[in-house]
């Protein structure tokens, strides 16, 4: 029988409301276990929608939301599906993600929604070429977030708790497979403390997890330009707009200043360099390497030009073909009024040809072009150009196998021997291996062998 | 000339099981060896069993093979390793009187119908595009005709040996190595490797002081190996344990220069699993010492075995490293040490059934597989056989997945994943240990060794009263009400919690410290049983719980096993497949998508795009009939 899958079906943390999407032989329980409206969810017709809300095990309610219900096999997976539409942004979705996990549903694959779809028919076969296709992309995608997410300071201590955990279990099966050798012995008792120290600190880091989630994930954006272009005053306006979560502007001795907003739900950092100055050529160079280095890290740039004064041929020549940037022209107001809409409209035509149709002609000071600015690069996430380091998907799938290896670990209490304890153990260093792509079994006895002097 | 049904190549712990599998399913099969006196010789150590491959012996056993029945029939010490471990890991280990045992296996091997055995270096092996192999040639070029050969020739192909600074072409023990055979098969297009191992110095007994060592003996009563031996009473003899010192370490140091594989002078693949002594000094400099162990070779013989110090030093070094280690100052070397090379397939050319995919009919099993041990080889042995002799026979193959035996998971890692270094089975590599228990080789495989004709009426008949007298038993425990009156004094005896309300006499036994033959104290109506019976009643009630979660586990596994993978597919056409994942499936062609899964480099995405194109391909049948 197949798993009950869940995941979040909407682009990641764009727009208002997301969607979570349940299919499976168990998804109308899933969905009941967490679903309260004024109709029993057992009576709720098939294709109609319900207004209630979600609460969690313990009776709080996390948020009121719209529910989908859809008896196989009129779906889009010929499975009984739950679609359940949130609007409290990416925490909240998130929690009823988790939700749906705890109350028996799994995390979807890369794809699994339409592979189901097709393997229960409601896909044409001449689709079956574009299903494969995706399947793949779609984990790429997947594997690249999970990559740039994993380069920070908490994969290395997944990867280092995962390696103690091998270690352990090593040292068990060396004794097993090499019982007669003089290794040092392990009792049942010193593993199941073992087991239950690593257990106790992955619980910390899921704790953890779900706080720093919200700050640490969404979109960078390089704030990139010469000095004096308005710069400054984007930040400024972009925080007077939006939702500021977290501002670095009193880092003034920095040469990189971060402010985070919240951007319809999707989190973003905004970076602004440091200007590039012209007045000495050596510093002048270490502010383009400084910029490009920023250009490099971000996920999206924001180029912010004077269109009084001509552009820096250097940075625009590093910009080019990369379809991430968008165009700032300021100081629209500085232009004589019967030039203006000439002088803009031969720019535009100008800059064209590096920016597409990312081009924005407008006055920071007289507030004009912010919304136009975030909106194109809604746009860009929408269509997929541009793409939040993380992702919700990756993350929650994260934080359930985390949270099987925890129950692993804390299973070898029932264990009186230490090979049904090393069995647990790795069944939870699989767990975390999902997360650091890494296979526990070769693991385990190529550390057998680097460790441990054995063999006649 | 000649005509056999089956031709098997080779005479050590493969080919024995090899040919008396063929031949006890009554196919006409003929053994060659290149010398007649080296019919099952144990050319490392004289001990069969052991931790996994004690797992191994009794699941040949079960299958109807013949190794356990010799091992019983020819040894001299028993021990049941990791007692303390749980019962997945208990495994079986015997000294072994190797002379007695190939005796013993050499007269099996006479004395079975349709069997003829032949001294005969085999040097080709004849192909027919069209039905695959016809036959082979020997050395006289004579031409035997065959409808499948099973190569198990074990390190004999192009085998070098290697001692210090000088070498040879040589087999084991100073028997003629086979030259010809690997270089024509190469040119046939099977892919070789180089692989080395290296074994001790054979010591004479006299030259030692054994007072200075301490005294490894056996356990009492013996466990046989077969689940056909009743019992063995015999003197164990015993082993003896010492320890290399700074001395020995620091004469290893001082000579590594003269060590061929410093040197570079092998070229071979070594084994992570027998690490000669200098592997061992160069790698964990900070140990100070190492154990040494001297093992009894036989009962007629003084000769010993030295595990723990094989060695391809020169044979001053070896003698003066030896000299060195308490109780062997005065040490008489017998044989010396050696490393040897030798050509082996990669074994990821062959299928599950161990048949070569290019090359229909053909099988390979043993060390010529890559692996290491006897074991290891008359486990790929006993399954080469059965898949040759029912391919003639023109019935479905014979493959044991992960789930149901180490044999199984023997031969998919090797096929599935190949390997680099002679690969030795390990529990550890076992995922369902807690079923694929050395106690329950029976009742996981004497049903299917039945099937295929290799286990008598008799005995069949004996296992399925077995399984019922443990079934009946564990079905009265569960229902076997005690009340607290007549438990509670039992569990505090044992310093257990005392019981409120009554219970099962299955829910005391789950209880630690408690064993099935406590259980007479408070129980009159427990019927007459084996000890092995009483055994399995205990540990299917204890350990229930972590059976049934394994058993989960395997559910999910079947499911994948179950998806058939045609060898027709061509990967490189699967577009939504990556390229690494193309070329690593065209070049394994999995039978199932779960041996998919395994191969290092498919991805679970390349697993759902193979789920997609197997439905896709489904459909496009189904339209095609319609």
């Amino acid at each position: 029988m197949e798993h009950t899958i869940a995941a979040i079906s909407t682009p990641v943390g764009v727009g208002g409301i997301s969607v979570i999407r349940i299919s499976g032989s168990k998804a109308f329980s899933v969905a009941e276990s967490m679903f309260k409206s004024k109709t029993p969810f057992r009576d709720i017709k098939s294709h109609t929608v319900t207004y209630g809300h979600i609460q969690d095990k313990k009776g709080n309610t996390l948020d009121n939301v719209l529910l989908l219900k859809m008896k196989a096999p009129k779906t889009y997976t010929k499975e009984d599906t739950v679609e359940i539409q949130c609007h409290g942004g990416l925490y909240v979705t998130r929690k009823i993600l988790a939700l749906a996990y705890t109350n028996g549903a799994v995390p979807a694959q890369p794809g699994e929604f339409t592979k189901r779809a097709f393997i229960n028919g409601s896909i044409d076969l001449m689709e079956a070429e574009a299903v494969m296709d995706l399947i793949n992309s779609q984990a790429e995608d997947a594997y690249r977030e999970a990559l740039s997410q994993m380069k920070g300071e908490k994969s290395l201590q997944i990867k280092s708790i995962r390696s103690e955990l091998i270690d352990l279990i090593s040292h068990i099966m060396v004794i097993m497979d090499y019982p007669e050798y003089d290794t040092e012995k392990i009792t049942a008792k010193e593993a199941q403390d073992k087991a239950q120290d690593i257990a106790d600190r992955l619980k910390v880091f899921v704790e953890d997890f779900d706080e720093r989630r919200i700050i640490r994930e969404g979109l960078t954006v390089a704030v990139i330009g010469d000095v004096n272009v308005g710069k400054s005053t984007f930040i400024n306006r972009a925080c007077g707009e939006n939702r500021v979560i977290v501002t670095d502007i009193a880092g003034t001795t920095r040469d990189v200043v971060e402010v985070k907003i919240d951007v319809k739900g999707l989190c973003v950092t905004l970076k602004d360099t440091a200007g590039i100055r012209s007045t000495d050529n050596e510093i002048e160079k270490i502010g383009i390497e400084k910029s490009k280095q920023a250009i490099e890290q971000s996920d999206a740039v924001i180029y912010i030009a004077d269109i009084n004064q001509p552009y820096k041929d250097e940075i625009l020549h590093y910009l080019r073909d990369r379809d991430k940037v968008i165009c700032v022209l300021n100081k629209t107001d500085l232009l004589l009024e019967k030039d203006k809409d000439k002088h803009i409209e031969s720019m535009e035509k100008e800059l064209k040809k590096l920016f597409k149709d990312r081009i924005i002609a407008c006055s920071l000071d007289k507030k004009e072009g912010i919304s136009e600015i975030f909106d194109k690069l809604l746009d860009m996430v929408n269509a997929g150009s541009i793409r939040s380091k993380d992702s919700a998907i990756t993350n929650e799938r994260h934080k359930k196998h985390i949270l099987d290896a925890i129950t692993n670990l804390e299973n070898t209490k029932e264990g009186s021997f230490i090979d049904m304890l090393s069995i647990d153990l790795t069944t939870a260093a699989e767990e975390l291996g999902k997360i650091t792509g890494e296979t526990a079994s070769a693991d385990i006895i190529d550390r057998i062998f680097e460790k441990f002097c054995i063999g006649k | 000339m000649k005509q056999y049904d089956v031709v098997v190549v080779g005479a050590g712990h493969a080919g024995c099981e090899a040919a008396l599998a063929c031949a006890r399913m009554g196919l006409k099969t003929a053994i060659f060896t290149l010398n007649l006196d080296s019919i099952a010789n144990m050319p490392c150590n004289p001990s069969i069993g052991g931790t996994a491959k004690g797992h191994l012996v009794r699941e040949i056993d079960a299958l109807g093979g013949q190794i356990g029945k010799c091992a019983d029939a020819t040894l001299i010490q028993s021990k049941m390793l990791n007692r303390s471990g749980g019962p997945a890991v208990y495994s079986l280990r015997a000294q072994i009187d190797r002379r007695q045992y190939q005796t013993v296996m050499k007269h099996m091997l006479e004395k079975q119908e349709n069997l003829d055995i032949r001294q005969y270096e085999i040097t080709d092996i004849i192909f027919d595009n069209n039905s695959g192999v016809t036959g082979v040639v020997t050395n006289t070029d004579v031409v035997i005709s065959a409808k499948a050969v099973i190569i198990a020739t074990g390190t004999y192909m192009k085998s070098r040996i290697i001692i210090g600074d000088m070498s040879y072409e040589g087999g084991p023990d100073g028997f003629l190595p086979a030259n010809r055979l690997s270089l024509n098969l190469e040119k046939k297009g099977i892919k070789l490797r180089r692989f080395k191992t290296g074994t001790p110095a054979r010591v004479h007994k006299n030259s030692i002081d054994l007072t200075k060592m301490s005294v490894q003996n056996g356990d009492e009563p013996i466990v046989p190996f077969s689940f056909e031996t009743d019992k063995i009473e015999i003197n164990q003899i015993p082993c003896y344990l010492t320890y290399t010192n700074e001395k020995t370490h620091d004469i290893i140091r001082k000579n590594l220069d003269r060590s061929p594989l410093y040197s570079g002078k092998i070229s071979g693949t070594g084994v992570r699993y027998c690490p000669s002594i200098e592997d061992k000094i160069v790698k964990f400099a900070d140990k100070e010492r190492h154990q040494v162990f001297l093992e009894p070779m036989g009962l007629m013989t003084d000769e010993m075995y030295v595990q723990g110090m094989s060695s391809s030093m020169p044979e001053d070094v070896q003698e003066a490293m030896y000299k060195s280690v308490k109780g062997m100052e005065n040490v008489v070397f017998m044989r010396s040490a050696y490393a040897i090379e030798y050509d082996c397939f990669d074994p990821l050319q062959l299928m599950p059934t161990l048949e070569f995919k290019k090359f229909p009919g053909l099988y390979s099993a043993g060390q010529s597989n890559g692996s290491s041990g006897y074991e290891e080889a008359a486990a790929q042995g006993i399954m080469a056989g059965i898949n040759a002799a029912l391919k003639i026979k023109k019935q479905s193959s014979f493959v044991l997945d992960r789930s149901e035996a180490y044999i199984g998971v023997l031969i998919d890692d090797l096929v599935t994943k190949g390997t680099n270094e002679p690969y030795r089975m390990m529990t550890s590599r076992a995922e369902y240990r807690l079923i694929l228990r050395q106690d329950n080789a029976d009742e996981r495989l004497t049903p299917k060794g039945y099937k295929l004709g290799l286990i008598s009426e008799e005995r069949y008949t004996g296992f399925l009263r077995k399984m019922e007298n443990i079934e009946k038993e564990i079905e009265r425990l569960k229902k076997k009400n005690v009340s607290p009156k007549i438990v509670n004094p039992f569990l505090e005896k044992r310093n257990q919690q005392p019981l409120n309300s009554g219970t099962t006499e299955a829910a005391i036994l789950k209880r630690e410290g408690v064993g099935y033959n406590d259980l007479y104290e408070i129980d009159d109506e427990i019927p007459e049983l084996t000890k092995e019976e009483r055994e399995q009643v205990e540990i299917k009630i204890k350990y229930e719980g972590y059976i049934e979660k394994q058993q989960r586990q395997i559910e999910q596994f079947k499911k994948m096993e179950k998806v058939l993978l045609s060898e027709n597919i061509d990967y490189k056409k699967i577009k939504g497949l990556r390229n690494e994942a193309q070329q690593k499936l065209d070049n394994v062609k999995p039978v199932s998508l779960g041996m998919a899964g395994r191969i290092s480099g498919v991805s679970p995405a390349d697993i759902q795009v193979l789920y997609v194109y197997i439905e896709q391909q489904k459909r496009k049948k189904r339209k095609a009939k319609e």
